[in-house]
């Protein structure tokens, strides 16, 4: 016959010893979100130990989601030049919600980001799109960022459009090199 | 004990069923495999070493010593395992890891598996990661350490863990609760120092922005009364969150409003698994509870008794 399992002798104490690492950890969650605790950027021991517990906790980044401003939508896109002459357009969306909304966030740190990480960034897409095209020997990464009229000028007639933000074009190391290429 | 000391071990203490946290369990699993299941053809360019963003810039950014894809792939190498295979290893495991969670079988280990995967993948892919990683690494790291066995679960079928109320169900709700009230503090604070969360531009651009576009809402264009009221409506609820839901006459009415809140930027922003993931977050931490203590507690083994007031068991 099954024996069940009867209520955890010392439950309680065990709970309180549980509670008071609770306290503890909150607190240091209250310290990452409203202090510069989790914006230590240095290499020493206690900061990446701090970063450290961060990502293994979860309390990775702030909860400020669309805040203090909802940030502009980007796009980008890859125009190809093909070894043969011809030029092909290849926007970097998906069908899916999912995967499309990691795009977009992908793009917009590069957009947050200084312009050395930018070309870091646009060559590792550029890098991806040389592979899955073969037959192209360069590629040019564009990228735009969405400018929409406040709701004021909406009324008056404005329309959003396109701002460029990022152009930058990489070539194969086999094939002819770009002047433009970071 | 004084009152103070009583107040405060019953705040803490007091044994309380498993319901929330076994719900928590199994709709997060739920929840991840569905997440799973639409990122899995994307897989490579998302957290493949040669993806999007290659594992040699997401090691540079990352900065502590949390192990990372890009590390175990680098250690494997040798042993001639290529970065993909790494990748797709483990994100089976992961995948075992969520079934075993969603199961509830050997609870505790399948939980460890689980964020410690999820954390692997994280740590190469956080230039792509949104709100929706975020809350459930939270989770996942939550639980690790809460009893989820004891309700609905083969664990609890095998009579392995108890599944009766405990004080450890309280520590942990009361983590989650208060951690869920950080959540929205830190985000309605935040909001609130920026204008557009006053004028209701903020709700206009969300709305109009390509990427969450469902529906055209230019015509809020001409109301823009409506899109003030709306923003001011979510500062509120946000800001208010943390006092008001320990008020037992608002709390029902504060819980439904962020869950409307949730919908609404499901259907309208069409962040689905972000939203149905902050209403499981809510609904375990808040509504469980909330709906067991209108109920007499009914300990296993020991003498029935009666829920304490009210007044005491704040939620």
């Amino acid at each position: 016959m099954r024996t069940v399992p009867s209520r955890p002798e010392g439950d309680e104490r065990q709970a309180a010893l549980w509670a008071c690492i609770a306290v503890l950890h909150l607190a240091a969650v209250g310290a990452f979100l409203w202090t510069g605790l989790a914006r230590a950027n240095s290499e020493a021991a206690f900061d990446r130990g701090v970063r450290t517990y961060q990502s293994l906790s979860g309390v990775i980044s702030d909860y400020r989601f669309f805040a203090p401003a909802v940030a502009s939508d980007t796009r980008t896109g890859f125009i190809l030049e093909l070894r043969d002459g011809r030029s092909l357009f290849e926007p970097l969306d998906s069908d899916s919600l999912e995967v499309g909304l990691r795009y977009q966030c992908i793009v917009a740190s590069g957009l947050r980001a200084n312009r050395k990480t930018q070309d870091v960034l646009a060559q590792s897409w550029a890098a991806v799109m040389l592979g899955v095209h073969p037959d192209a020997s360069r590629v040019t990464v564009v990228t735009q960022s969405y400018v929409l009229p406040s709701m004021e000028a909406w009324a008056a007639g404005k329309r959003p459009d396109w701002a460029l933000h990022y152009t930058g074009t990489f070539g194969r190391r086999d094939g002819p090199l770009s002047r433009e290429s970071p | 004990m004084n009152r103070v000391q009583t107040q405060v071990r019953r705040f803490w203490l007091e044994p309380v069923a498993p319901d929330g946290l076994a719900f928590l369990r199994i709709a997060v699993a739920a929840l991840s495999l569905l997440q799973l299941s639409i990122l899995w053809p994307h897989l490579p360019e998302l957290y493949g070493n040669f993806g999007l963003v290659q594992w040699v810039i997401t090691d540079i950014g990352a900065g502590d010593w949390a192990p990372g894809l890009g590390r175990v792939g680098r250690l494997l190498a040798p042993l001639g395992v290529s970065t993909m295979a790494t990748m797709y290893a483990v994100f089976v495991l992961y995948a075992v890891g969520l079934v075993g969670l969603l199961l509830g079988y050997r609870t505790r280990f399948f939980a460890v598996l689980t964020w410690f995967t999820h954390g692997l993948t994280s740590a190469n892919a956080y230039l792509s990661l949104y709100g929706v990683d975020t809350i459930l690494h939270v989770l996942f790291f939550y639980l690790v350490f809460m009893p989820s066995a004891g309700r609905w679960s083969l664990d609890a079928r095998a009579g392995r863990v108890f599944t009766g109320p405990t004080s450890g169900a309280r520590v942990a709700l009361r983590t989650l609760q208060f951690h869920l009230c950080f959540i929205y503090l830190d985000t309605g604070l935040s909001k609130a120092q920026g204008p557009q969360w006053w004028n209701g531009e903020a709700l206009w651009r969300a709305l109009m922005q390509p990427q969450f576009r469902a529906f055209d809402f230019s015509w809020l264009a001409s109301y823009p009364l409506l899109a003030q009221l709306a923003c001011w409506g979510t500062l509120l609820i946000e800001v208010g969150y943390a006092g008001m839901i320990w008020v037992p006459r608002l709390r029902r009415h504060w819980l439904v409003a962020t869950l409307l809140l949730h919908t609404g930027i499901a259907v309208c922003l069409r962040l689905w698994l972000f939203s149905l993931t902050m209403m499981v977050f809510n609904l375990a931490a808040f509504a469980w509870t909330w709906r067991a203590s209108e109920a007499p507690v009914k300990v296993e083994d020991g003498p029935r008794e009666e829920a304490p007031d009210a007044a005491l068991q704040a939620v």
